[in-house]
């Protein structure tokens, strides 16, 4: 048996997956025209470069992006641990079942013993009984 | 053993009893219906589950034995629990006295 929610759990990847593509792509595209427009802007007016350098705007770049990077390894981190998860409860399922299957196993196999030696100890006091009605032959 | 003659079924009914009744005099966890059937199997009688099912439930019906019915929601089957021998099943395989229906050696 699977565990429970392991199917919604990766069709929500999936679809994630696919929404973290497209973001991507329009993100990519946007970043490519936000440079283009910066270039041009710095080309007509060079004077802009020494604001756009001294007022912080390139630390936030590397902030955005610095969170962009690290969004995408929490993602492939999350994924793993889901997985790991996963494996532990399969395991836990399936030891639970092995411990299961071995007590019935000795549980049968007592109560089949219990039974045997009941019915061999009747067996030998009837066997004495013949014995005896036969004149201890 | 093929358990499916009216024989057959009067014998398997003195069984069962007898382990039931074996398992209280051994103050044993009270037994359930898989773990007659395999100890059924053991003792070589051709048996299955339902076939036990069967039997525990009309041993109850004629007031020798006693058990707690649990529906599986999954397969919606009935799994029997906790069978415990009454007075006159105790009776029946001390044979202070006898049913027809219930073959005991």
């Amino acid at each position: 048996m699977e565990p429970r929610g392991e199917g919604v759990e990766l069709k929500v990847l999936k679809a994630k997956g696919l929404l973290s593509w497209a973001l991507g792509f329009f993100g990519g595209g946007a970043g490519i025209t936000l440079g283009y427009a910066a270039i041009q802007a710095v080309k007509a007016r060079p004077d802009f470069l020494q604001q756009l350098l001294s007022g912080g705007a390139l630390w936030f770049a590397s902030l955005v992006i610095g969170m962009v990077i690290f969004r995408r390894q929490l993602e492939v981190f999350n994924a793993m641990q889901l997985r790991h998860v996963i494996a532990q409860e399969k395991l836990a399922q399936n030891v639970g079942e092995l411990v299961t299957r071995d007590d019935q196993r000795a549980r049968e196999q007592d109560l089949l013993l219990n039974h045997l030696a009941r019915n061999s100890d009747e067996i030998l006091r009837q066997l004495a009984e013949l014995r005896n009605a036969h004149g201890g032959e | 053993m093929a358990a499916s003659s009216a024989h057959q079924k009067r014998r398997l009914r003195g069984v069962m009893l007898k382990l039931v009744y074996e398992n209280h005099e051994a103050q044993q966890h009270r037994l359930d219906d898989v773990t007659l059937t395999g100890v059924l199997d053991r003792l070589q009688f051709d048996v299955y589950v339902n076939l036990v099912r069967e039997i525990l439930q009309d041993l109850e019906e004629r007031g020798l034995i006693s058990f707690d019915s649990e529906k599986n929601r999954t397969t919606g089957a009935h799994a029997i629990r906790k069978i415990k021998i009454t007075p006159d099943g105790r009776d029946i395989i001390e044979k202070t006295t006898s049913d027809p229906a219930v073959e005991v050696e």
